[in-house]
């Protein structure tokens, strides 16, 4: 008799929930329910809107400055992880949540391990290895060897491990944060199979994302939360994409893609039969002034490697590559600099930025000689050229001398960004552009890139968002196994070939 | 003026003020000067040490490039303008090669910094042990003893002036030149640096070379103080470079900090083992003092990093 | 092997060959992962036979057995030293805090007031005080590992130079007897050696806390998130690392029958070379005390050996350079090109 019990306890009630960090506010009285056990409550808004803030201190992994959490009725607190885990709370990480170098039985049950013995507490490795042996079997992984550590294991066989490690956590709500960041659609599949077997064991789950595809398809609910507020929240079954994009960033979703036309440019680029480091062999293709060229590839196919040796961070071991005709050799990173080649690589924080220095040392990394006056740096040259970009690209910070760490996500990749837009290059090798960026950077991204083309520059990009690879690209190559599968005009390649050119 | 030095400031101030309340004479000019003057020696060899510290390093090999520099010169130093010079840019040539080995290996093989410049620590010692077979001999000439201890017009201190102009140079070097920019860099994010066309090995080399350097030129100095070659020219200068940059505020975790944190730091450490002196505490009373104001200074700057943000 | 239809009967060849491909495919699996292992009892096993190939002196029962007496000290402060070191950090207080043990065992043990049972558990307690400070400082201050330890190096430094400014003191005949007794072919200390040894393997493999250690130092975040409390994992390691700190300075008061406030400091240096040839890196999360044994026996074997062939003193710090750089080098390339 569900209608008659109208005042029920929610499972978890997060009241007037506040956030400081020094200088910003990353939680302003956040309100966020999961009415009943077994729902599946979805939390998305744009990147620094404050959804990775409100789990993690819900989950104890930060204290909350103002507000109230009940959870079924009595007050909840959890001052670290592992009270909340006490409590009923689970929380996976976003991007793994297995640990290296440890092996695959331990991490199965890191934090929950399986202990005997009244006076001294050992593990008890032989119910663990029981234990583990049932959850792997379920993921399909009931063969392998639990003792071995899970970097001995291929990626694929890690991401299950990982789903894996969801099972065989004892919590009556669990709060996976970006769950699918790295999961093929196949591997997607089974996770949001194993979430449907957890709502009927009655477990709740909040569902942090921003791939609104999969927020539809598997959420009962969804909140929106935008610049550290709660927009709202609504029934998935009432709502529809449209409205949900629009709470995120306060606007319409406006043409996220603009593709410019294409100008007919020369051939900037000609790479033949190139081999490198790693899988990738007998890669060959022509880049032209003014067109973007797009690499699509499942995981591992060498996209990545094949831009890091053309960006000159790997030597190649054969083929050649022209630029304007000529054949030039790049051996380091200043060599493709002085070519006109930028590369952005596609862990921002781990490769490309130096979080730890200013707006301004980061812009100007790569391009310190330019700004010399009588042999030395003239800051105030350097400045001038600094600010010159940040209102080009509309890089919002408060002032060249904060430290990036301090940025937004897309704030961040803008500064990259800057940073070989001031080396003026002929080409940018771009890997990744918009991963973890919101909506709205992710058009402004769009916007800058299509200038750089109209000015005469080239781009090659990787990308793994096939909607985003058919909206601005010009041209698409395909690689599969670090050889080129098919090449595609954006106007002939649909969802289904381009699939099939990655798989074969 | 960068607000990672307030704490360093503080600290002197704290110092200062301590000072003026136990032994007002020591901040009259000629005494004070002179205390200055002794921080000198500490200070040049800061200086690299917190360069190496900007990339994430640490050197500590030199103490024994303090001490090699002493026993060398004294051995082969003769009282004329010629062996002067010559045996002056030999030592310096030398303790450049150390720190060309140390930089190579780390910049090349990835070893641990604290490893290589350990060992190379070591067998600088074994070199000159075996070398001299315990018993260094020899005695420096007065022109070096002029720069060491001396003052220029009976006021200002030599060895002061080299301190500051060395420090003027490489705070202008990592400043306004693009090696000493890309010094932070590396230190920061080597990928990164390395993506943006800086060449992280020799940015190791170079400041590894410098330190080694710098360490020459303070053993000199100290040459020039104690007038003669011994065993123990480097032994107070094992720790304390490090201790002097991390009050300053430079961390080990690369791209932090810089000399002006440094100097600031040098002089506290040496007006703290003064005013120790002055009220006649022991060896054991000067090392207590020492560790705890290098861990609640250390302690300040951590939780300061917070509210930087 | 699946066995589909009954077998009649297995030869007992069959046994063994099944028991050996076992075996085989064990040591296959550790020698996968614990490389570094291997390799340095590969060295210390040549070392030994060499030395006794080239010294007659060597082969000595006696000269066994005095060598794993010298090795007790060393090894008990290595094994101090590894947990840190898996955790990515390092103590550099190691050293004083056995200096310090041998001070307030030499000042307190002769005296009146103390009888020598309490002033081991004072030892042990100060050690482990300090420990926690150095833990808490990583942990709860968020402070880098060497810059807490090196300043509590120093206020211990001072300390102990304040309790015994001049090398001296008394240890007491009575407490020799419990540590100079001998069990076959060992001596008391190593057999102290041996238990310290078996304790601490069970605690950082077989238990929460010490798996914790480990999952901390491959990856903090990560384990962070998962449950693992970190901070708790970091002071119980530093905690650990003081208490085996002064259980070496204990020994070392027994061995040189004083106390000295720098006895301690060279082996702050040889704790590090000890652990790393032992395969446990600054990496962090890999390795473990079996490897630091190893490292502990080669260090010792070849100080043994040097001063058979009579090379003099000073030669030795090369020697030590050398064996150093050497080790890192080695496994440092060997990740570069796995």
């Amino acid at each position: 008799m569900v209608a008659e019990v109208r005042n029920f306890m929610s499972v978890l009630k997060v009241q007037e929930v506040s956030k400081f960090f020094p200088g910003t506010r990353a939680l302003n009285r956040v309100n966020f329910e999961l009415e009943h056990e077994g729902e599946i409550h979805a939390l998305v808004g744009e990147n620094g809107a404050g959804k990775t803030t409100l789990v993690k201190i819900i989950n104890g992994a930060l204290e909350k400055n103002e507000g109230t959490i009940l959870l079924r009725g009595e007050p909840y607190h959890a001052s670290n992880v592992q009270q909340a885990q006490q409590q009923g709370l689970a929380f996976i990480p976003q991007a793994s949540n297995l640990i290296g170098c440890l092996s695959v039985k331990e991490n199965l049950f890191l934090g929950q391990e399986h202990v005997k013995g009244s006076l001294i507490k050992r593990i008890d490795w032989k119910r663990s290895g029981q234990s583990a042996a049932r959850l792997l079997t379920r993921v399909g992984l009931g063969h392998i060897n639990i003792d071995l550590r899970v970097e001995d294991f291929e990626v694929a066989e890690q991401q299950l491990i990982e789903i894996a490690k969801v099972l065989s956590i004892h919590a009556s709500i669990i709060t996976m944060d970006e769950p699918t960041s790295s999961l093929t659609e196949e591997e997607t599949r089974r996770l949001f199979d194993i979430i449907r077997f957890l709502q009927r064991m009655n477990v709740s789950v909040i569902f942090v994302s921003h791939k609104l595809d999969e927020v539809f398809q598997i959420s009962d609910k969804i909140t929106v939360l935008r610049n550290g507020e709660c927009v709202g929240t609504r029934n998935t079954s009432e709502t529809n994409r449209e409205e949900i994009v629009r709470m995120m960033t306060g606007k319409e979703e406006a043409e996220k893609y603009t593709r410019k036309k294409r100008l007919h440019g020369s051939v900037i680029m000609k790479v033949s039969n190139l081999k490198t480091r790693g899988i990738v062999h007998e890669v060959s293709f022509e880049l032209a002034a003014g067109e973007t060229l797009a690499i699509a590839g499942l995981l591992g196919s060498g996209q990545t490697k094949l831009l890091e040796t053309l960006c000159g961070y790997y030597s190649p071991i054969s083929g050649s590559i022209e630029i304007g005709g000529r054949e030039i050799r790049i051996h380091s990173p200043k060599d493709a600099l002085r070519h006109g080649i930028g590369y952005i690589p596609e862990d921002r924080h781990i490769k490309g930025l130096m979080l730890n220095q200013s707006v301004q040392d980061n812009i100007s990394a790569a391009s310190l000689r330019d700004d010399r006056q009588f042999g030395f740096l003239s800051i105030a040259m350097q400045l001038e050229r600094v600010q010159k970009l940040i209102e080009q690209l509309g890089i919002i910070c408060a002032g060249t001398h904060q430290l990036v760490e301090n940025l937004s996500g897309g704030n961040q990749q803008k500064v990259l960004l800057a940073r070989y837009l001031k080396v003026k290059p002929r080409i940018l090798l771009l890997n990744e552009p918009t991963r973890g960026i919101d909506v709205g950077a992710k058009t402004e991204i769009y916007n800058l890139i299509s200038s750089f083309k109209v000015q005469g520059g080239a781009v090659l990009m990787v990308s793994s968002e096939l909607p985003e690879i058919l909206g601005i690209s010009d041209r698409i190559m395909v690689m599969h196994e670090g050889r080129v599968t098919g090449f595609f005009s954006t106007g002939e390649a649909t969802k289904e070939k381009l699939m099939h050119a990655m798989t074969v | 003026m960068n607000k990672r030095l307030l704490v360093p400031i503080f600290g002197l101030v704290a110092v200062l003020i301590a000072i003026a309340v136990i032994s007002p004479y020591s901040l009259m000019p000629v005494s004070f000067l002179n205390a200055t003057k002794n921080a000198s020696y500490l200070g040049v060899v800061a200086i690299g040490q917190t360069i190496v510290m900007l990339t994430g390093g640490i050197d500590m090999s030199l103490y024994e490039t303090i001490a090699l520099t002493n026993i060398f010169s004294a051995n082969f130093m003769q009282d004329n303008p010629f062996s002067i010079l010559s045996v002056t840019l030999l030592a310096i040539l030398l303790a450049g090669c150390i720190g060309f080995v140390n930089g190579t290996m780390i910049a090349k093989t990835g070893i641990p910094a604290i490893i290589m410049t350990i060992a190379m620590g070591f067998a600088v010692r074994g070199s000159y042990l075996v070398l001299t077979k315990g018993a260094p001999r020899g005695y420096i000439p007065e022109v070096v003893r002029f720069i060491g201890r001396g003052k220029l017009f009976d006021l200002v201190p030599v060895a002061l002036l080299v301190w500051l102009a060395l420090s003027f140079g490489v705070i202008l070097f990592l400043n306004r030149t693009a090696a000493g920019k890309s010094v932070y860099f590396t230190g920061s994010n080597p990928t990164a640096a390395r993506l943006s066309g800086i060449n992280n090995d020799w940015t190791i080399i170079l400041v590894y070379v410098t330190s080694s350097v710098f360490a020459a030129i303070s053993g000199l100095l100290i040459s020039g103080y104690l007038g003669m070659g011994t065993l123990d020219a480097g032994v107070e200068y094992m720790l304390s470079p490090i201790a002097a940059s991390v009050i300053g505020g430079t961390t080990f975790a690369g791209g932090i900090g810089g000399i002006g944190g440094t100097i600031i730091g040098t002089l506290i450490m040496r007006y703290v083992d003064n005013l120790m002196t002055l009220v006649n505490a022991r060896h054991a009373g000067k090392l207590i003092v020492q560790g705890v104001i290098i861990g609640g200074i250390a302690t300040m700057h951590s939780t300061q990093k917070w509210s930087l943000k | 092997m699946k066995m589909t239809q009954p077998h009649i009967s297995f030869g007992i060849c069959d046994c063994v060959s099944i028991a050996l491909l076992n075996m085989f495919t064990t040591i296959q699996f550790h020698f996968r992962h614990n490389k570094p292992i291997f390799i340095i009892y590969g060295i210390l096993v040549l070392f030994i036979v060499g030395s006794m190939a080239i010294f007659p002196v060597f082969r000595s029962a006696t000269n066994l057995s005095f060598l794993m007496n010298q090795a007790v000290v060393l090894g008990i402060v290595s094994l101090g030293q590894t947990i840190p070191i898996l955790m990515s950090g390092l103590d550099m207080s190691v050293g004083s805090v056995m200096s310090l043990s041998t001070t307030i065992a030499a000042v307190l043990m002769g005296g009146p007031g103390w009888t020598w049972p309490l002033v081991l558990i004072l030892i042990l307690a100060t050690g482990t005080a300090v420990g926690l400070i150095n833990g808490l400082g990583v942990a709860k201050l968020n402070m880098v590992p060497i810059i807490v330890t090196l300043s509590t190096m120093i206020i211990v430094s001072g300390l102990a130079m304040f309790i015994l400014p001049q090398p001296g003191g008394y240890i007491p005949e009575n407490i020799y007897k419990y540590f100079l007794f001998e069990v076959g072919a060992f001596q008391g200390p190593v057999f102290y050696y041996i238990v310290i040894i078996c304790i601490l393997y069970f605690f950082l493999h077989h238990t929460v806390r010490g798996r914790h250690i480990y999952a901390t130092g491959g990856d903090k975040e990560r384990a962070s998130l998962t449950g693992v409390r970190v901070d708790h994992a970091i002071i119980t390691g530093y905690a650990l690392s003081g208490l085996l700190s002064s259980a070496a300075g204990i020994f070392l008061a027994l061995r040189i029958s004083s106390g000295a406030p720098t006895v301690g400091n060279p082996f702050l240096l040889d704790s590090i070379t000890a652990v790393l040839l032992g395969g446990t890196t600054f990496v962090g999360g890999r390795g473990g005390i079996i490897g630091t044994v190893g490292g502990t026996l080669v260090l010792t074997v070849l100080a043994n050996v040097l001063v058979m062939a009579e090379v003099h003193t000073y030669w030795q710090y090369i020697v030590r350079a050398g064996v150093l750089f050497v080790a890192v080098v080695a496994y440092t390339m060997k990740r570069r090109f796995a």
